[in-house]
């Protein structure tokens, strides 16, 4: 798998997106010495604060406090000397943060400000900070770096006393986000997935007479979810991590459409082939028998007349007993019918619906099963470890296309069998 | 001669002269169509006539199905004219005139309508390859089910139509014969067995009755498809009109290939008939016959044969293109010789199988066929297979005729069906009852419902 740049209109939006939070972010404060900013060699950081100058340095007794991303983390340092911020590079968890172009420096603080911010250039660097996330937030030690000449990368020269680099804590998802997120995926979930079973919302329901709970899962549809549901979760998972409405790749789309257009061709291949399903269907009908609601309607019309023979308060006796018996016979034997016919068609469990035709195990089937699975595992990865929806290359998303259409083409026959 | 084994394939109410009646030319040694042959419909002759070509609309005709009570066919075969009279056979056109207005017009030329040989290629390839019986009339010019009894038992018991019969009927059939003399035998069907009604067949009835894709591998008696079956899209095979002749063909096919690719098919004698002529014109007066037994109905002694059948024997004794006829001189209209009747596999099966006397009068006088396999080593082993091949089925098609209500055999088959007790008795059949009333309803309808009590009766 080859990962390929953003397209441009999704950084042009993160562009914006970076830009609005940029100035939404309170203005830097005026140095205090009108002598020009320098660039010392020897420092020493001896707190982290936020903006407002409270501690934010694990360990401490004010400690405690978090700062997001947007937020103003001041690297308190052991001189009042003004310095020039584009002399240092912030280093969080020894991975350098570049295009922090905001920085400045706080003399009322003695502090190099860095406002911590996500822009496409320093996207990928702060995925080492971000990435595969296993809470809310996340400890982060703080160097700085002094750069090099002439646009030399810089290395972490500046730390604590005795080397040791200060800590603070990292929210990654603010708890309030993070439930609203939360609340989003799960209903999203227990709606698609969650009534899987019990309706026909993933099911072909070709014959609609059998009950949504017995009708057959549909592969198309099955594909359909299992990509609308990763993406889904994907874009509210890097939202509330990233701030970001912009992470949709245009591959996703493509990822979509192909699952669409899968299960759209699928149910045309259903719905316009002269198939037994639709034979079956038409012969329900001519029984009269044109829902499932029918078929409860024949179940009560049995149970009404078996009460009526029964009732030993008011006997039916002689022909009307006759003519209840045999009404009673006439349904059940419909009902029988009814069984006998739709058994080829009733679900037979989720994985071997998807997997199998009338034959037994379909290869075709097989395939988009298989890849569908893999490419889902590869495209979580991707998202928890690189807060990014993977793109494919065109070969992969041929391939799942190909793999699509051949499911499709193999319905014909299937659907005469 | 070494037959061993007798298949009897009786399809639905078509004449001879509708499906062989060019088979040859009508000479001396063939009644068939000369093509001058008429019936006057307001004022006017209709001729008979064939299409140029087959198609599923061509296939089907008659359609409507013409009447085929007894009051019909005494229409169709006297016109007006008085019934102790020689049967003019002028009535055809005017009695399909009489048919309830349908969902199309129709015109009084359908029943005159016939098919060419190569309009219909297997049975005339069969009919020309072994013997064609140009003298086989139904028994009685009444419904399927008088006649199909015939076959079964040599009488009607009086019945002149479907439906109106005892269940089970009491007659003793070939079937219980067959069974006292230890002969095996057995019925291949498709969805339900007119011969299910037989009262001497109940008790061994799961053992004999099969559904027909057995035949193809354990090769008796066969009956074709009668309903639509809207869920398996299958469409009757009985040639019954209107169902499409071609499905038809494609039973004989399957039929024929099957014996002919058996390994005892040196020792097989294979008859195909028709049970009545369903309202499509013939041109032959049916004589005069001898009634079974003492049961009349409607004035109606059973002292007349039906209108004329196809027949077509089949065997490797028979000699190429073989015109088998019980009077070579042509039949007097008073007999004897008489016609070969469905009587005839009575007669042909007591004989080769030694089953003793006759069932009752009328398979007593009947011809037997088995003058036509005069060869005497089995060398006539005729086409090596046949194949039909019928128009593609689609559902809409299906559930057209599936709509609609059963025809009178349809409805006499549900009605038999619905009086089956629940599984074959045990022990002595009960005494026979009235059958169960019609319902109205749709051929999905009592085909599924039929079907299953079939199959319970049978056990299958």
């Amino acid at each position: 798998m080859t990962r390929t740049q953003r397209p441009w209109p999704a950084f042009f939006l993160l562009l914006l997106s970076c830009l609005s939070s940029a100035a939404a972010a309170p203005a830097p404060a005026k140095a205090v010495d009108a002598s020009a900013p320098s660039c010392s060699e020897t420092l020493t950081i001896t707190g982290l604060q936020d903006r407002d100058g409270n501690d934010l340095t694990t360990g401490h007794s004010n400690s405690g406090e978090t700062l997001a991303l947007g937020q103003n983390l001041a690297v308190v340092l052991d001189t009042k000397t003004p310095l020039d911020p584009s002399c240092y590079v912030l280093f969080l968890n020894g991975h350098p943060i570049d295009d922090l172009t905001q920085a400045y420096f706080d003399a009322k603080l003695s502090a190099l400000v860095y406002p911590l911010t996500r822009t496409s250039k320093n996207a990928a660097q702060w995925v080492a900070i971000l990435g595969s996330p296993t809470g809310l937030t996340k400890d982060v030690n703080v160097a700085l770096g002094k750069r090099g000449p002439e646009g030399a990368p810089a290395t972490s020269s500046v730390a604590g006393p005795k080397g040791q680099r200060p800590a603070f804590i990292l929210e990654i998802a603010s708890p309030l986000r993070f439930g609203i997120a939360a609340v989003s995926v799960i209903a999203m979930l227990v709606f698609v997935w969650g009534h899987a079973k019990r309706t026909t919302i993933m099911k072909d329901n070709l014959i609609p007479q059998i009950d949504p709970i017995r009708q057959p899962y549909s592969l198309g549809r099955w594909q359909m979810a299992v990509w609308f549901s990763l993406i889904f979760t994907s874009y509210v998972f890097l939202y509330i991590l990233l701030g970001d409405l912009n992470t949709l790749p245009s591959q996703a789309l493509i990822l979509l459409g192909i699952s669409g257009a899968t299960a759209l061709a699928a149910v045309e291949v259903d719905v316009y082939k002269d198939s037994p399903p639709d034979a079956v269907n038409q012969a329900l009908r001519l029984l009269g028998i044109n829902s499932f609601q029918d078929v409860a309607r024949i179940r009560a019309e049995i149970a009404d007349r078996q009460a009526q023979l029964t009732n030993t308060a008011n006997p039916v006796s002689g022909a009307s007993a006759q003519q209840l018996a045999a009404e009673i016979f006439d349904r059940q034997l419909k009902l029988r019918t009814y069984e006998e016919q739709i058994a080829p068609y009733v679900s037979e469990g989720w994985f071997k619906d998807i997997s199998t035709d009338i034959n037994g195990p379909a290869l075709h089937r097989v395939q988009v099963v298989c890849w569908t699975i893999l490419f889902g595992v590869i495209f979580i990865d991707g998202v928890w470890e690189s807060l990014a929806m993977p793109t494919f290359s065109d070969t992969l998303l041929a391939l799942m296309g190909v793999s699509g259409a051949s499911y499709v083409g193999f319905k014909f026959p299937e659907k005469q069998q | 001669m070494d037959i061993k084994h007798v298949v009897v394939l009786m399809l639905e109410n078509r004449s001879f002269d509708c499906m062989l009646g060019k088979l040859y030319p009508s000479d001396g040694t063939f009644e068939g169509l000369t093509g001058q042959e008429t019936n006057d419909y307001a004022g006017r002759p209709v001729p008979v006539w064939a299409a140029k070509s087959i198609n599923p609309d061509i296939a089907t005709i008659p359609d409507p199905d013409p009447g085929e009570l007894f009051t019909d066919m005494t229409k169709q075969l006297f016109a007006d004219g008085a019934v102790t009279a020689p049967p003019a056979m002028s009535g055809f056109a005017a009695n399909y005139m009489t048919l309830p207005k349908a969902d199309k017009p129709f015109l009084p030329n359908s029943v005159m309508h016939y098919f060419t040989p190569e309009q219909v290629p297997v049975i005339s390839t069969l009919a020309r390859s072994f013997a064609v019986c140009d003298q086989w009339y139904a028994s009685a010019p009444c419904q399927t089910w008088p006649n199909r009894f015939f076959a079964h038992t040599g009488t009607a018991q009086g019945s002149v139509n479907n439906g109106n019969f005892p269940i089970p009927f009491p007659a003793p059939s070939i079937f219980g014969l067959l069974s006292a003399h230890n002969v095996s035998w057995r019925v291949y069907f498709h969805d339900v067995p007119q011969s299910l009604l037989l009262r001497d067949v109940w008790l061994r009835a799961p053992l004999h009755y099969r559904f027909f894709d057995q035949f193809l591998v354990d090769a008796s008696s066969i009956e074709p498809r009668y309903f639509t079956d809207a869920f398996l899209r299958n469409i009757p095979n009985d040639e019954h009109p209107p169902h499409n002749v071609l499905f038809g063909e494609q039973l004989i096919a399957r039929v024929y290939t099957a014996l002919r690719q058996s390994p005892s098919w040196k020792n097989t004698l294979f008859i195909l008939t028709f049970d009545e002529h369903g309202g499509c014109y013939d041109h032959m007066p049916p004589p005069a016959a001898v009634p079974p037994d003492n049961f009349r109905q409607d004035g109606f002694a059973f002292d007349r044969y039906g209108v004329r059948v196809p027949a077509v024997i089949v065997s490797p004794y028979i000699p190429a293109g073989l015109k088998l006829r019980a009077a070579p001189q042509g039949l007097p209209q008073i007999g004897p010789p008489y016609p070969f009747d469905h009587t005839s596999i009575l007669a042909t099966v007591r004989k080769l199988f030694g089953l003793g006397s006759p069932l009752l009068a009328r398979d007593a006088i009947a011809p037997d066929v088995l003058s036509a396999l005069s060869l005497t080593i089995p060398c006539n082993d005729g086409p090596e297979s046949l194949s039909a091949t019928p128009p593609p089925v689609s559902t809409a098609n299906v559930v057209a005729r599936a709509r609609v209500a059963p025809n009178h055999m349809q409805d006499g088959l549900d009605r038999m069906a619905r009086s089956l007790p629940a599984a074959a008795p045990a022990a002595v059949p009960p005494p026979p009852a009235a059958m169960a009333p019609s319902l109205i309803q749709n051929v999905a309808t009592a085909q599924a419902s039929a079907t299953l009590r079939v199959k319970d009766f049978l056990r299958l």
